[in-house]
């Protein structure tokens, strides 16, 4: 909408009428708009345990990097924001810059899923999706990439098999969540997870998003909306706008144990920073992390708040480390212009530099 | 025995309302034609005319009137005071209604019905009994006790709702006018506080017979809900009110900005500059401990009202030939632990032919 100068009432009026035209010629361009392209940079079906798919996306250049990566995403959304439409993938990003990638698709949990543990997921299915790989290319060891939640599981993972992975990449991980300014991280802590995983079983994702919602109520629930009038008469604009509208509302349910056990470890006790968390019957020590760490953060991450990622270099053994931080979002790191012209590139060449 | 029973109580009645039927009588005097609202004997010039006749009537009147009491003028003499004592106590229900220092709120009122019912039982059992026959005195002072105790019982009930009716009516008074959301978020605190104290004992009841359990959970379901709805109408009413407030800071703020000529100049702004004030105060109240833990409340509040909804709904269809989600449950846990053991030894198998292998290979 334009600056009309005085807010007289006939501007005001103005930019009522403009926004009733847009609203018309917009209801005609959603009735036809094709908002398909989310995930699909082409991909091969490699390996499946119950609900987990393991996805391979071949290196689209002559030479690919010797040493493959496993993107590990978080339980919470789905992977496709990697791979949001073609001009914006992160996903073909990194495999066009020489990245040979595997990406594990967590699926959407059921009823039957409640009793998954986070051993399950990091013992099992993470741990099966790396020997998949690394009997595959016949090597000892893989670069890892872990996303989010899945950034943390990773930095387990790496804690717990150091001799399987050669290079460890965290995106606006969260490892510390003893920090103040993060709301997800303070309403956890009052949170009484048990009584949710005892009531849903597998806590549905619609709950989850709701959670989201909140956290910015009027900006997630009004102002997006009005401000997507101004692109209604654009398709190109409004498929953008669409495809990552189904992204934010597809939220898998939450296998109820490994949540309950991922809230209070993690968001209650802090327990992974401080060396006390246990998967199985192992301790993860972070200090074990002695492969060269990129560590990844958004700078504006209302959901990962950087206080939380930052601490992770200096818990670890490694002497190789890098912290990098963006000035975006949490999501902007994989969507935004930056992400294609700063974030997959520098993530691309830190690990071809250290695969060789 | 019965019939006894029944005699004397019709005839003490019968007594009774004679004794008050005398008093009401018009008067068999000069002028038999008019009729008269009082009797003879308190008409002052007919009493003159035939002083006699009048004492005689004013003696039978006395004579019907105590017929029933027995024992000594002494007695006697108590009785009518005690009479007078309950018309004094309703007097001072009236004196206090009527004063000044009446104060027309629930306190007020509570006070002067305490006063009146103390005084009241004692005058039914002190006056009103003596009319009945004994057999039924004996029931009737039960009947007392039991109403005393009864009264007791409600009392301590509503006591919570009493005690605080004032700053209900206060905070109620406030909210239309205001929108004050303040006054709503405690209304809503306050009278859960009084649920509390009285509705959920009713509720948490331990209940008896054949549906005793079936009865528990529907009345524990309605608790929940309870609990449920002052809970998100707790939140709900700090939602709105960050919503007042943050509107009430951007019309000031507007107001003094319009003085320098800084204002928003187009709704666009306007609306930028309020989204970005409303988004900087949930921020600042949610990151309050008060926010998280109403949050948790919030959450849980909705957890135990789910719970008790499924196990009623289970409740419900447990005669339909279908699997109860608690069925399911305990299938679930049984095949996740059999796709682990599965796992293990899967796993085992495939290392123990990589030895087999290793050692033919020898």
């Amino acid at each position: 909408m334009e600056n009309k100068g005085n807010m007289g009432q006939g501007s005001f009026f103005d930019e009522i009428a403009q926004m009733q035209e847009k609203m018309i010629k917009g209801a005609e361009v959603l009735m036809n708009i094709n908002f398909e392209g989310s995930d699909k940079t082409e991909k091969t079906l490699v390996y499946q345990e119950d609900k987990m798919r393991l996805f391979h996306y071949k290196a689209t250049v002559k030479k690919p990097c010797k040493i493959p990566a496993l993107i590990v995403y978080a339980l919470v959304n789905r992977h496709y924001m990697m791979d949001i439409d073609e001009e914006k993938s992160f996903i073909k990003k990194l495999i066009d810059s020489g990245l040979d990638l595997y990406l594990i698709d967590w699926g959407y949990p059921t009823a039957e899923d409640r009793y998954l543990t986070l051993e399950d997921y990091i013992e099992g299915y993470i741990n099966n999706a790396v020997d998949y790989i690394r009997k595959e290319h016949k090597i000892e060891k893989i670069n890892l990439i872990g996303v989010c939640q899945g950034g943390t599981f990773s930095a387990i993972y790496a804690a717990l098999h150091p001799d399987k992975i050669k290079n460890l990449v965290t995106m606006v991980t969260p490892v510390d969540f003893d920090v103040e300014d993060g709301l997800l991280i303070k309403w956890s802590k009052s949170m009484n997870v048990d009584n949710i995983v005892d009531t849903y079983g597998v806590i549905p994702g619609s709950f989850m998003n709701y959670g989201f919602l909140l956290l910015k109520p009027y900006g997630l629930m009004v102002d997006k909306y009005i401000g997507v009038i101004d692109k209604l008469d654009d398709p190109e604009s409004m498929a953008n706008f669409l495809r990552m509208e189904k992204w934010i509302f597809d939220s898998p349910a939450q296998a109820g144990e490994a949540f309950r056990q991922f809230i209070k470890d993690c968001y209650q006790e802090n327990k992974l920073i401080k060396g006390e968390l246990v998967i199985g019957n192992n301790t993860v020590n972070l200090k074990n992390i002695t492969m060269p760490l990129l560590n990844m953060l958004a700078l504006y991450d209302h959901l990962v708040p950087p206080s939380a990622t930052r601490p992770l270099n200096d818990a670890v053994g490694s002497v190789d480390k890098e912290l990098m931080e963006y000035p975006v979002g949490h999501i902007g790191m994989y969507v935004s212009s930056r992400a294609q012209k700063e974030v997959a590139p520098k993530l691309s060449t830190w690990l071809q530099e250290r695969s060789k | 025995m019965t019939t006894d029973y029944l005699n004397q109580f019709f005839t003490a009645q019968k007594n009774m309302f004679d004794a008050w039927q005398n008093v009401f009588t018009t008067s068999a005097g000069e002028d038999k034609k008019e009729t008269k609202s009082t009797p003879d004997f308190m008409d002052f010039s007919a009493f003159q005319e035939n002083t006699m006749e009048n004492f005689k009537k004013i003696t039978d009147f006395y004579n019907n009137m105590f017929k029933n009491f027995t024992g000594s003028p002494a007695e006697i003499f108590q009785k009518m005071n005690q009479s007078m004592e309950v018309y004094n106590n309703i007097y001072k229900v009236w004196e206090s209604l009527s004063s000044k220092t009446f104060t027309p709120n629930a306190d007020g009122m509570q006070k002067i019905f305490d006063q009146w019912s103390s005084q009241y039982w004692k005058f039914i059992e002190d006056s009103y009994m003596a009319y009945l026959p004994e057999p039924m005195q004996k029931t009737y002072k039960q009947f007392s006790e039991m109403t005393e105790s009864y009264q007791t019982v409600m009392k301590n009930f509503f006591v919570p709702w009493t005690e605080t009716s004032d700053q209900f009516n206060d905070l109620i008074f406030k909210m239309p006018q205001m929108a004050n959301f303040d006054s709503f978020i405690t209304v809503v605190k306050l009278w859960k506080e009084n649920y509390d104290k009285s509705y959920k004992k009713l509720l948490s009841m331990p209940s008896m017979g054949i549906n005793r359990e079936l009865l528990e959970k529907q009345y524990d379901g309605i608790d929940k809900t309870i609990n449920f709805m002052t809970t998100y109408m707790e939140f709900f009413g700090q939602v709105f009110k960050v919503g007042q407030e943050t509107m009430l800071k951007v019309i000031t703020d507007y107001t003094e900005m319009l003085k320098e000529g800084k204002q928003p100049k187009t709704m666009e702004e306007f609306h930028k500059y309020w989204a970005k004030e409303i988004d900087k105060a949930f921020d600042k109240i949610y990151l309050t401990d008060d926010f998280s833990k109403l949050m948790s409340t919030v959450v849980d509040s909705t957890m135990e009202l789910k719970k008790e909804s499924d196990k009623l709904m289970e409740e419900y269809v447990s005669i339909l030939p279908i699997p109860k989600k608690s069925d399911m449950d305990s299938l679930y846990k049984t095949v996740y632990n059999l796709k682990k053991e599965i796992r293990t030894l899967k796993k085992e198998l495939e290392k123990l032919n990589e030895q087999n292998k290793t050692t033919q290979n020898q």
